[in-house]
């Protein structure tokens, strides 16, 4: 009874002030309306990126990989990336015959999903017909599950941080302590893993070779003399760029200059 | 005697000598011990150090007497300064680096002359000073040496060299080098050359497709102490219409060649032809930083101290030019399964396991092994796979030597059989024999395994990696070009390139468990803390309580036992009683007398009025007012 008083206290005034020719918030239908209109402006956006999906999936499948390739495209630079996208890109650029493409795109998707079959298998296949058949380091096999190991190094840190707590509360502590310490360990072994490992196809310096031969240089210079031929595929860091030309570490530990252009970031710009 | 003994050390190495005594701890105890003799004896402990003061003083002042004895007249007699220039050859070759040192004597010089000439590169090497004390004279020199290494033949002259020092110019002579032509060509182990290069190709001929070893040697003389440069660079061939493998770690070796031992740096690689016709293999270049002796340029019977200095630099060593016939491979005979490889191999091949049912794979493992390029090579391939769903295969490369020309190739194939009792496949391996110059084809029945269980219905044809066997013709053409796997008909979840770790989503969830974890803690110490306090709270309400009928109360008696019981809190701290009754402790306790007098009196009062019943009932406000001043009083104590 007091609260109804208190409202239709506060009515009044508000009324009064509505009177007088001011703003009035928004009613409940009003904020409804404006919703429901803009949830009508953003639909075409969504039915627009699915459109371009199935107009290059049908592209495709009918032969007309130039047209698929340039729907895909457009669905990366709108920066809605899934690992899916970047497979079926793969797919088109190795159907156009542009098997540096095709490599980068399913080291994409296999960047965002680890454990993509069928991007792998593709990879692989484009790999051995290039005559690349890469082996991958064990750092960078350890470095495509790096999320997982992040999940691990925090999950045994908290699991270590309460059985400390709880130690310290509780009298049966031997459990609690060798839990902590168990973990404690387990939480530094991960994460040395991780840092040694680092972020390896989502580092932002990694890089595919996509040009059929591409040497890497003494110089960043065209007359400067090569030290390395490197093929479709092999993977680079990219440290520092000067005009056409990269300054880049192979996965051998070889540092030199590539030209730019035959390398693309793994990270989509 | 231990003891002794160290301390003998000590003071030896102390002192900074290297004497014969200090060498042998035993002889140092017995010169000790002699020493001793001569000398009174003096307290054990501080023996050697009331031995090692005189010694030291002493040693101190001959060494600033010699100071003041020999430099102090050189300083004064400080010669006029003089500047020289010489070059360590007058004759040399294009290419070939000879040495230019400036000397200034008798005056500090920091900064190197600049020098220049034409057709000569002039690189500052490095700086030396020298100061010499000779029959109470001295004298200074530096000396700035730089790599002279001419670019043009002729007679080339490095113009006079300023020299400033000490505000005047000095000039050098001028000096001539004379340059003779380029080096002599080292492909035919020249005699007497320090350094060279050498291609070996073991064979004039070959087949597309065969790999050759080759080797690619360089020479230096035992003196010359070598290493790539930049480091970590392999030789490069110039040429093309021919692949070459990755090159091995190179081999250090030591050769005797025309009666004269080299180190030899042995790379070791694999070439392989690509094209019918001559290839020509230019001269494999690399490059070398070497340090190599000037040279004996002693006058017999005389040492020249100039022996012991190297020089280094960086050489380009070219090796020889050689060529090698690449042969096609034969068209007679080449039977369809030819999988490219060239070379010596055999094949084996297991199936497991030996008893399956339809529908369930079989994993069937085919090891090539022999010498020859496995890297060029298709997979076997598989006969008589009526009835079988073949997968794969898939393979890997255990190569058996440096190069990779010995190694053993694994396929492993996935077959599925479709219906019971049918019969296993074969393994069918084709290759080109340079030895022989003919075509081989091996085969490798696979063991007979035992298929039960129904047919299974008919599909779509197995990948066209692998050949099936048709009716009409027992061998098939193997392999057809790679394709990919489908594409996918769904886009699938979105996801993002961030690592996990740079997601603030990462970050916002730890947000959750240290919650909880700061809850957890918060709550345990604030639990702790009220328990631990607990007395004391008890302790401070009583005494609120106890305050209120101090100042409030109407009865007298309540009042009184207020007020005794506020003093006893005050002597036990924690509300218990542990010094006695109340009496004993106004006793013992340091007060002022009346304030002494006073809390006795009232401690009095109160047990006649509680316990005897005497006096009034009801309480003056000013007999209230004296005793809270007097509990006050002694609360403040």
């Amino acid at each position: 009874m007091t609260f109804r008083v208190a409202r239709a206290a506060l009515r009044v005034p508000r009324l009064q002030h509505s009177a007088q020719g001011s703003k009035r918030p928004p009613s409940f239908p009003s904020v409804v309306l404006v919703l429901l209109v803009l949830s009508c402006l953003t639909t075409p956006r969504t039915a627009s990126a699915d459109d371009l999906w199935t107009t290059a999936m049908r592209a495709y499948q009918q032969g007309r990989y130039e047209e698929a390739k340039v729907n895909y495209i457009q669905l990366v630079q709108r920066h809605d990336y899934s690992p899916d996208l970047f497979y079926n890109l793969g797919n088109t650029w190795f159907k156009l015959g542009d098997n540096g493409r095709a490599v980068l795109n399913y080291y994409r998707a296999l960047a965002l999903k680890p454990t993509f079959e069928e991007a792998d298998v593709n990879l692989r296949g484009v790999l051995k017909a290039v005559d690349n058949p890469i082996a991958p380091t064990l750092r960078l096999q350890v470095a495509t599950y790096a999320d997982y190991l992040w999940i691990i190094v925090a999950g045994s840190f908290w699991i270590a941080a309460f059985s400390a707590l709880i130690s310290w509360i509780t009298k049966s502590k031997r459990v609690w302590r060798i839990s902590a310490l168990l973990s404690g360990i387990l939480c530094l072994m991960f994460l040395s893993l991780a840092i040694w490992a680092g972020f390896g196809l989502k580092d932002r310096s990694a890089a595919i070779v996509v040009d059929a031969i591409a040497d890497l240089k003494y110089g960043p210079a065209n007359t400067a003399r090569a030290m390395e031929s490197l093929h479709i595929g092999d993977q680079v860091s990219l440290i520092s760029e000067r005009g056409d030309w990269s300054f880049c570490r192979t996965n051998s530990g070889t540092v030199g200059w590539i030209l730019t252009r035959k390398t693309e970031h793994i990270v989509p710009d | 005697m231990i003891g002794r003994k160290n301390s003998v050390d000590r003071i030896v190495v102390s002192l900074g000598f290297r004497s014969r005594r200090s060498a042998n701890p035993t002889d140092a105890v017995a010169w000790l011990n002699a020493d001793r003799v001569r000398a009174p004896a003096r307290p054990e402990p501080n023996a050697h150090q009331f031995r090692i003061w005189p010694g030291l003083v002493a040693f101190l002042a001959v060494f600033v007497s010699l100071i003041f004895a020999h430099v102090a007249p050189a300083l004064q007699n400080a010669s006029e300064p003089t500047v020289t220039a010489a070059l360590s050859d007058a004759q040399t070759r294009i290419n070939d680096a000879v040495t230019l040192t400036i000397t200034v004597k008798n005056a500090r010089v920091a900064r190197p002359p600049a020098v220049a000439a034409d057709g000569l590169t002039i690189n500052f090497a490095g700086t030396s000073t020298q100061t010499q004390i000779f029959n109470s004279e001295s004298s200074s020199s530096t000396v700035f040496t730089y790599i002279v290494t001419p670019t043009k033949t002729g007679t080339l002259e490095i113009p006079p060299i300023e020299v400033a020092v000490g505000g005047k110019t000095y000039q050098t002579e001028r000096l001539t080098l004379k340059v003779d032509g380029e080096q002599q060509d080292n492909s035919t182990h020249p005699t007497g050359e320090r350094y060279f290069g050498e291609l070996v190709v073991p064979k004039d001929s070959a087949y597309v497709g065969e790999q050759v070893p080759i080797e690619l040697r360089f020479y230096f003389d035992q003196r010359v102490s070598f290493q790539p440069y930049p480091q970590g660079q392999y030789p490069l061939i110039e040429g093309d219409g021919y692949v070459i493998k990755k090159y091995t770690e190179p081999v250090e070796k030591q050769l005797q060649l025309n009666g004269k031992f080299y180190h030899v740096l042995v790379y070791k690689t694999a070439l392989t032809g690509v094209k019918p016709g001559k290839l020509d293999l230019e001269s494999a270049s690399q490059q070398f930083l070497i340090s190599a002796p000037f040279g004996s340029r002693s006058i017999p019977g005389f040492s020249d101290p100039m022996d012991d200095f190297y020089q280094q630099r960086v050489v380009n060593i070219k090796t020889n030019n050689t060529s090698i016939q690449i042969k096609p491979l034969p068209e007679a005979g080449r039977p369809q399964s030819f999988s490219g490889a060239v070379g010596d191999f055999t094949v084996s091949s297991v199936a497991t396991p030996d008893k399956t049912k339809t529908g369930s794979p079989i994993d069937l493992k085919v090891e090539v092994r022999g010498l020859g390029n496995f890297d060029r090579m298709d997979s076997p391939t598989l006969t008589g796979t009526e009835g079988w769903r073949t997968y794969g295969p898939s393979s890997e490369t255990q190569t058996l030597d440096d190069v990779g020309l010995s190694a053993v190739k694994t396929f492993h194939y996935s077959l599925v059989p479709e219906k019971p009792g049918i019969q296993t496949p074969n393994v069918q391996f084709s290759y080109f024999d340079p030895r022989q110059e003919k075509y081989v084809t091996l085969n490798s029945p696979i063991p007979k395994i035992s298929v039960e269980g129904e047919t299974l219905p008919q599909t779509a044809g197995p990948p066209d990696t692998v050949a099936s066997e048709s009716p009409k013709s027992a061998t098939v053409p193997r392999s057809a070009p790679f394709d990919v796997l489908d594409i996918h008909p769904n886009i699938g979840n979105s996801a993002q390139f961030l690592p996990l770790v740079a997601q603030t989503g990462f970050w916002v969830a730890q947000i959750v468990p240290l919650g909880v974890l700061a809850l957890l803690g918060f709550g345990t110490w604030f639990s702790q803390t009220r328990v631990n306090s607990l007395p004391a709270r008890v302790l401070r309400q009583e005494k609120r309580t106890l305050w209120r009928k101090v100042h409030a109360s109407k009865d007298r008696s309540e009042v009184l036992n207020a007020a005794v019981r506020l003093l006893e809190l005050k002597t036990s701290g924690s509300g218990r009683r542990s010094d006695g009754s109340i009496e004993d402790v106004l006793a013992r306790a340091d007060l002022p007398s009346d304030l002494r007098s006073g809390l006795k009196e009232l401690v009095h009062t109160r047990m006649e009025t509680v316990y005897g019943h005497i006096g009034q009932t009801s309480l003056s406000e000013d007999e209230r007012s004296r005793i809270r001043s007097l509990v006050q009083q002694w609360e403040a104590v």
